[in-house]
This record gives C-alpha cells, sequence and structure tokens, in this order.
C-alpha cells in the first residue's frame, strides 16, 4: 500500500522538486585572432550575448577550444574571423563558424537556434555602430557633392553673365559644402575604421584605407582650389581664362570625390544589415535520428527493469516457496546462490541484449526486408559488451536487494515499477541530467540505467569511448547493491 | 556402542516469548528409525529444524554427528538428507529437473547423477510423470519428489518432517518399507509423523506435546507405560469366584469384566502370563472359550499418554487431543 500509493507521488514530487524546467544554458568559447586588438575579456563577449549563451573562456587557440568540444567540456565553439572587417568592406558577409558536438536530436535544434537568435544579436549591435554610421555619411556626402556639382554649374553661368557677384557668392557656399565633405569624409573614414568586439579595422595598407586616405586629400585639394577661385574671383579685374579652368579643376576634384567615396555607398545594404551570417558546424560523426538518440536509452532501460523485476522475483519467489529451508539445511551458501543467479541472469540478459542490439543495428536483413531501425552502433563492441554486462549485473544486484526488503511477489513487483517510474523521469532518458537540480541528481546516480545510457550514447552514437569514471561508478554500483544483497540474504540464512 | 547419531540435552527453543520446544533431552543410534509423533503445532518441525541447525537451541545442546549443527561442515551436510513438511521445489521445473536442482545443491557430479535419479524416480514410482511440470502432478506425487530430492545424494542421516501427510495407504506402505530398507543399510532415520499407528513402524518412538517430550521408548515400551502393561482378553464361563481367582497372582495389575461371559485382565507382561492365567482357569473349573493378547490400536495409546501428560499438568482432559 505504502509503495503503492506514496512510491509514485514521491517520485512526482523530486521530479517536481528537481526538475527546473528552463533549458541549461549552452557554455561556450570564444576563440578570437591573437593579433588585431580582439579584446581578450569574457566580460565584452558576455556583454554582446548575454540570456542563455555562458561564455566560459576566450582563447586564441582554436584547436584547444575544440579539442573541449570533443569532450564535451563546452556545447559551442564561437570563431571570430579574423577577415570580417574586410569581408564586410568589400561588400561580403563576414562568416562566423561556430562549432558544436550533440547527439541530442532536440539539443541539436535547440542549439541551431540559440546561434541563429545570437548571430543576429551581434548583426544588430554591429549595424548599430558601425553601419549606421558609415552609410549615414555616406549618403550624406553624396549629397553634398551633389549641391557643389550645381553650385559649379551656377559659377560658370554667372561668369557667363559677367554676373562677378554672383559668381564669387556660389563659390563661397560651395566652401561651406567643401567643409561639410571633408567632415562627412572624415566621420566615413573613422565610422569603417571603428572598432567593435568582433569587427576590427583593416589594416592601413588596404585599398579601402588607400583610397579612402585618398579622398581626405582630394577634399583638402579641392579646398584650396576653391579657396584660389575665390581669389581670382576677388581680384578687380579677374581672367576668365583662369576662372574657367579653376573651375574645370574642382570639377575633376568633385568627379574623383564621387569616385573614390562611391564604393561605400554602394555597400550591399544586406550586408550592412547583417555583417556576419553563422556558419554553424557539427563535430559529432553523424547525424543522429531521433529514433536511434533514444534507442540506446530503450535498450538500457529495458534491461534494467527486466534484470530488476526478474532478480526480485525470483528471489522472492525462492522464499515463498520455502526452497530456502532446503538451501539450510544442503551444504550449499548464500554466496553460491547468490553467485549462481548472477551468472544464469547475465546469460539470460546477454541472449536477449543481442537480439535487441541485432534487431536494432543495421546489420540484419533477411530476404532483402531491413527487420531493423538502423541505429548505428559506431563504436568499440567490447566496450558496448563490457557496459551492458555492467548494467546487467549492477540491475540484478538491485532486484535482489528489492527481493530482501519484499515481502511478497506483488511488493516485489511494486518496487521494480517504482524503478522503472523513477528511471524514466531521472536517468537522463529523456530530461537531460543538468535539467535536474543536484541534490536530486543523485537519485540519479543511484540507477545503472543514467550510467548506462550516457555510456552507451557514448560508444553506439559518438563512436567514442566512454568515460572510465562512468563505468567505475556503474561497477561501484553493483558491487554496492551486490553486497547489501549478499549480507542481507545471508542473514535470512543465518542459523539459530 | 557406536556414539550417537543425535544427542539432544535439555535441549530448550524459544523465539520472542514463544517457547517452541522445552527442555527436549534424547539420543537417536545409528541404524535406527526414530520416530517423533504428536499432534500437529506440539513441536515436530521444530525439532527437526533444531536437528538439521536451522535452529540453535536457546538452552541445552544438540549434537548431530558430534558437532552442534549450526556450524556444520559442508561435509557434514552432504551427509543430511532432509524431507521438509511442505513441498518446496519449484512448480515450474519438471520432476525430474527437479531432482536434478536438488543433486546440483549437494555437488553430485552432473554426469553420474542421472543413474541415480532414474533409480529414485522409479522407486518412488515418478518415472512415467518424469518430465511433467511439479505444478502438475498430485499432491502425494509432490511428497514422493521430496522424498527422492532427500535421498538423491545417499545420505546417512535422513529427516523426514511427515513424510506420509497426504498419501494413500499403499504409498504410505512403501515409504516406510523404504525407511526400513534405509535402516537395514545402517542409515539413521528421524522421522516425525501424526498416524499413531505409524509408530510401530519405528524401532523407537518418542511423544512429544506442546513442546515437550512425554515418552520415548520402543512401541511396545510405549504401550505398556500408557496402559500399565499387557492386557489379556479371556472369554469363559465367569462367576465371582473365577474373577477372584484371576485376582490373585502378583503379575496381575487389575481386572476388569467387561461381559457375563469376557474379562480383560491387566498384566505386567502378555508372554509368560497366559499359560498362568489358563492354569488359574483350568483349576477354578472355568470353560475357556478364547484367551488371547489384546492389543489396543496406537491411537487409544496415544490418547491413553497425552491423557496422562494432562492429568499430571492437571489440566482438563479434553484438551489433550484438541491440542
Amino acid at each position: 500500500m505504502l509503495s503503492l500509493v506514496l512510491g509514485p507521488f514521491l517520485i512526482l514530487f523530486l521530479f517536481g522538486v528537481g526538475y527546473q524546467g528552463e533549458t541549461t544554458k549552452l557554455s561556450a568559447i570564444v576563440v578570437v585572432p591573437s593579433s588585431g586588438g580582439y579584446s581578450q575579456k569574457v566580460e565584452d563577449y558576455r556583454k554582446l550575448v548575454g540570456g542563455q549563451v555562458d561564455i566560459n573562456s576566450v582563447t586564441a587557440d582554436q584547436n584547444a577550444a575544440l579539442a573541449q568540444l570533443k569532450q564535451q567540456q563546452v556545447d559551442l565553439v564561437v570563431v571570430v574571423p579574423r577577415d570580417a572587417g574586410k569581408q564586410i568592406a568589400s561588400g561580403a558577409q563576414a562568416v562566423l563558424p561556430i562549432y558544436y558536438n550533440e547527439v541530442d536530436p532536440l539539443r541539436r535544434d535547440y542549439i541551431l537556434y540559440a546561434t541563429y537568435l545570437y548571430t543576429n544579436e551581434i548583426n544588430k549591435q554591429t549595424l548599430a555602430t558601425v553601419a549606421g554610421q558609415s552609410q549615414q555619411s555616406a549618403g550624406d556626402l553624396h549629397s553634398v557633392l551633389q549641391r557643389m556639382r550645381s553650385s559649379l554649374s551656377a559659377v560658370e553661368q554667372k561668369m557667363g553673365q559677367a554676373d562677378r557677384a554672383g559668381a564669387s557668392q556660389q563659390v563661397r557656399g560651395m566652401q561651406n559644402s567643401s567643409l561639410q565633405a571633408q567632415l562627412a569624409v572624415l566621420l566615413l573614414s573613422q565610422a569603417l575604421s571603428t572598432e567593435t568586439t568582433l569587427v576590427k579595422p583593416e589594416q592601413p595598407q588596404s585599398a579601402t584605407n588607400v583610397s579612402l586616405d585618398r579622398s581626405q586629400s582630394v577634399v583638402s585639394r579641392m579646398n584650396s582650389d576653391l579657396q584660389s577661385l575665390n581669389d581670382d574671383l576677388a581680384s578687380p579685374n579677374p581672367d576668365r581664362q583662369r576662372v574657367q579652368t579653376r573651375v574645370g579643376t574642382v570639377r575633376k576634384d568633385l568627379d574623383d570625390l564621387d569616385a573614390l567615396t562611391k564604393q561605400f555607398q554602394n555597400i550591399n545594404p544586406l550586408v550592412l544589415a547583417a555583417p556576419f551570417y553563422a556558419q554553424s558546424q557539427n563535430t559529432a560523426p553523424i547525424k543522429v535520428s531521433f529514433t536511434s538518440f533514444y534507442a540506446p536509452g530503450v535498450l538500457v532501460l529495458l534491461l534494467q527493469h527486466i534484470a530488476v523485476t526478474l532478480a526480485a522475483l525470483s528471489m522472492v519467489r525462492e522464499r515463498l516457496l520455502g526452497t530456502v529451508e532446503l538451501f539450510q539445511v544442503t551444504p550449499i551458501r548464500p554466496g553460491e546462490i547468490l553467485a549462481g543467479k548472477y551468472a544464469s541472469f547475465l546469460v539470460f540478459l546477454s541472449v536477449v541484449t543481442a537480439v535487441l542490439l541485432a534487431l536494432m543495428s543495421n546489420e540484419l536483413t533477411v530476404g532483402g526486408f531491413r527487420l531493423s531501425l538502423g541505429v548505428p552502433i559506431l563504436g568499440d563492441w567490447a566496450l558496448l559488451v563490457l557496459s551492458l554486462a555492467l548494467v546487467i549485473l549492477a540491475s540484478a544486484g538491485m532486484g535482489f536487494f528489492i527481493a530482501t526488503i519484499s515481502k511478497s511477489e506483488s511488493q516485489a513487483v511494486q518496487l521494480s515499477m517504482l524503478i522503472l517510474l523513477t528511471s524514466v523521469f531521472f536517468s537522463g532518458f529523456f530530461l537531460r541530467l543538468d535539467t535536474l537540480w543536484l541534490p536530486i541528481r543523485v537519485l540519479s546516480y543511484m540507477l545503472p540505467v543514467t550510467y548506462g545510457i550516457s555510456s552507451l550514447q557514448a560508444i553506439m552514437l559518438r563512436g567514442g569511448t566512454p568515460d572510465p569514471m562512468l563505468l567505475a561508478a556503474l561497477a561501484l554500483l553493483g558491487l554496492f547493491f551486490g553486497l547489501l544483497s549478499f549480507i542481507l540474504f545471508s542473514r535470512e540464512f543465518r542459523r539459530g | 556402542m557406536s556414539p550417537p547419531m543425535i544427542q539432544v540435552e535439555h535441549a530448550t527453543k524459544r523465539i520472542g516469548d514463544k517457547t517452541l520446544v522445552q527442555d527436549l533431552s534424547f539420543e537417536v543410534q545409528p541404524g535406527e528409525i526414530f520416530g517423533f509423533i504428536g499432534p500437529s503445532g506440539s513441536g515436530k518441525t521444530s525439532t527437526i529444524r533444531l536437528l538439521t541447525g536451522v535452529y540453535g537451541p536457546t538452552e541445552g545442546s544438540v549434537r548431530v554427528m558430534g558437532v552442534a549443527p549450526t556450524h556444520p561442515s559442508r561435509q557434514m551436510q552432504e551427509h543430511f538428507g532432509y524431507m521438509p513438511q511442505l513441498f518446496v521445489l519449484y512448480p515450474n521445473l519438471t520432476v525430474r529437473e527437479n531432482l536434478n536442482f536438488v543433486a546440483g545443491l549437494y555437488g553430485l557430479n552432473p554426469f553420474r547423477r542421472k543413474r541415480r535419479i532414474d533409480a529414485l524416480l522409479k522407486f518412488v514410482e515418478l518415472w512415467d510423470a518424469r518430465n511433467r511440470l511439479a505444478v502438475n502432478v498430485s499432491g502425494g506425487m509432490q511428497r514422493r519428489i521430496e522424498l527422492a530430492a532427500a535421498l538423491v545424494h545417499n545420505p546417512a542421516l535422513v529427516f523426514v518432517d511427515e513424510p506420509t501427510a497426504g498419501i494413500d495407504p499403499v504409498l504410505r506402505g512403501k515409504f516406510w518399507e523404504e525407511f526400513r530398507r534405509l535402516r537395514d543399510e545402517g542409515r539413521t532415520v528421524f522421522v516425525t509423523t501424526q498416524y499413531v499407528g505409524e509408530s510401530e513402524y519405528c524401532d523407537r518412538v518418542g511423544v512429544i506435546r506442546k513442546g515437550r517430550l512425554i515418552a520415548i521408548d520402543t512401541p511396545i515400551g510405549l504401550r505398556r507405560a500408557a496402559l500399565g502393561g499387557d492386557i489379556v482378553d479371556i472369554e469363559a464361563e465367569l462367576n465371582p469366584s473365577v474373577v477372584q481367582a484371576l485376582m490373585q497372582p502378583d503379575f496381575v495389575t487389575g481386572v476388569k469384566p467387561v461381559s457375563r461371559t469376557q474379562v480383560r485382565v491387566h498384566v505386567q507382561e502378555a508372554g509368560p502370563s497366559i499359560p498362568a492365567l489358563l492354569d488359574i482357569l483350568h483349576d477354578s473349573g472355568a470353560t475357556v472359550q478364547r484367551i488371547e493378547e489384546y492389543r489396543p490400536n496406537f491411537d487409544e495409546v496415544f490418547i491413553e499418554l497425552m491423557n496422562q501428560d494432562a492429568a499430571q499438568r492437571g489440566e482438563a482432559e479434553g484438551d489433550a487431543e484438541t491440542d
């Protein structure tokens, strides 16, 4: 009764307490070019993204960062491109490579979504600081130059009408405009060399900078040309021929400036709005389907449940039948009985596992029909066998333990079901362990299935080696339950 | 004389405040059938548990084959055979598989046990049922599986807890035949039973009541103890002087007229008394139609013993049997 009502309630209660509901932050490493004045401060990049991405460190060593990713110590590696400034200036989007290493399809989609979100965020900020200013300046410059062109035509017209005062007034207006143009070129040059966290100005020798420098000299030359024109017009008897030449010089200055600044005005608005676009790459060896991702979990969960239930029932039945009474009189010892049971469950469940694996994996075809789900087994078979054997032994030990605390078969079955329920919630089968509150995770680590799922995913889906600590912990758990059941069973066996 | 197989001295077993058996003292010699008789709940199974070492005595001592059975060596346990009162083997194994399993418990060589198991299956008449599941055979057959299991390893000392309960009389007879055969091979059989009549098949019998041993003797000795000697039934022409004459000898302990022509004479021992009684009857001129020893069945003996014990303890007589 207690285990029937209280048990499931307790599990739900612990789940309610333990499950934190929100997806955990993605941890990331930012790789920045070692030169070029990129900030090495984590805070700068945190400010940039905030929210759900937690930036662990900033490094210049991309290989080290990728190695950490491989060991699943971080979720993301973001590489800041060295030539972002140049790319944007030349009218192309800068590629922001983002690496992740994930087999969980849900989590994979979440990462893709998150990178999309944060690229937008970065773009917005970059746009605010760079594009906003530069395109505005370029726009201003264009209208100023346009105005100056019409003023220059007006000067020629006034000269033709011998309206010397009118021409002089136009030139003075142009002088004002030229100052404006000078300011605009300066602003543009400054804007394009603005430093943001991710965008660093190009080296001084780049083409863009050269044309910016030339623009500035053209503007100052134009200023002096306008001054000379003004001086000529101011003289009591201006030489028409000379004025004509001066006007030609200024027009050429305007043409030059127009040509030089055109490239800034022609920057693709898309690039200005989104200078970066994320190019994310999954470093996991294969793209894992939902079925394949959950297959190892299902296998381990099933194995654990069968092992726990069978072991518990066999032991309880032994007691209820009275066989224990017979054992007490025969030369057999409790340790031998337990060892025999372990051995038989190992053999029996190995056969079950072999059949299940054969059905799951993509290596079984009968008469041209594929009788499988095509779940990949990339890793080492020996490791797979070892992990599964440990799961079976630890689960059987758990079953024996349940038997020693159960008084009837139905009680043993109930307790096994509770363990199954607990496993579904707390083993990381559906919900990642890191979404659970740490103290509640203790429960997870009491279940063989928790270790089994992690190791099987590592072996089958990543083709890697499970964390040796994982296997050691599983073996330890098995030893713990084995020893506990041995002590309790021996006590039941004890004479006197 | 060889040392006793079982030696129990003032053994008492209590669990909690419940006394299962109290102050048991008896010995069982090698090569005898020792019967333990008592009503259900009198402590028969508890005694077997004391002897097999499942229980340790709270007081007193229990020695089996010279050692305390609570700390048995494997070797010693290999000489034990045990047939529990209830069917404790696996219902979902076949008859043969169950025997094979028990043979395994005793560490019998897997390749040599087959002949032994075959022989036992034939003996307990389960040969035809050998491949049936234990759950599908009758209760009597299950008892026979248990008996075969207890004998599978040729034990020197066999504990049999109520082997004949729920078994038809023909098979019961066969069981006792086998116990005697085991005895004749030099093995010791410790058997409990509720069937009082079966005490006749035992070499010695202990009678237990409410956890206490109230008598240990040979079956004949037990009867004498219960009835105060033997009984001789006489059918003759009786008159008071004849009855008077029958009361005279020292060996006569009592005379009970049953009818006008029948009298029941209690004597110390029937064998030598009958010729003497015949002489007396002859001398008194009575014509004897029949004179023979009267053997009350063991139920009567048993009830008598129980009543005597109850009387001794000042209990109401009715208690003795219903208990």
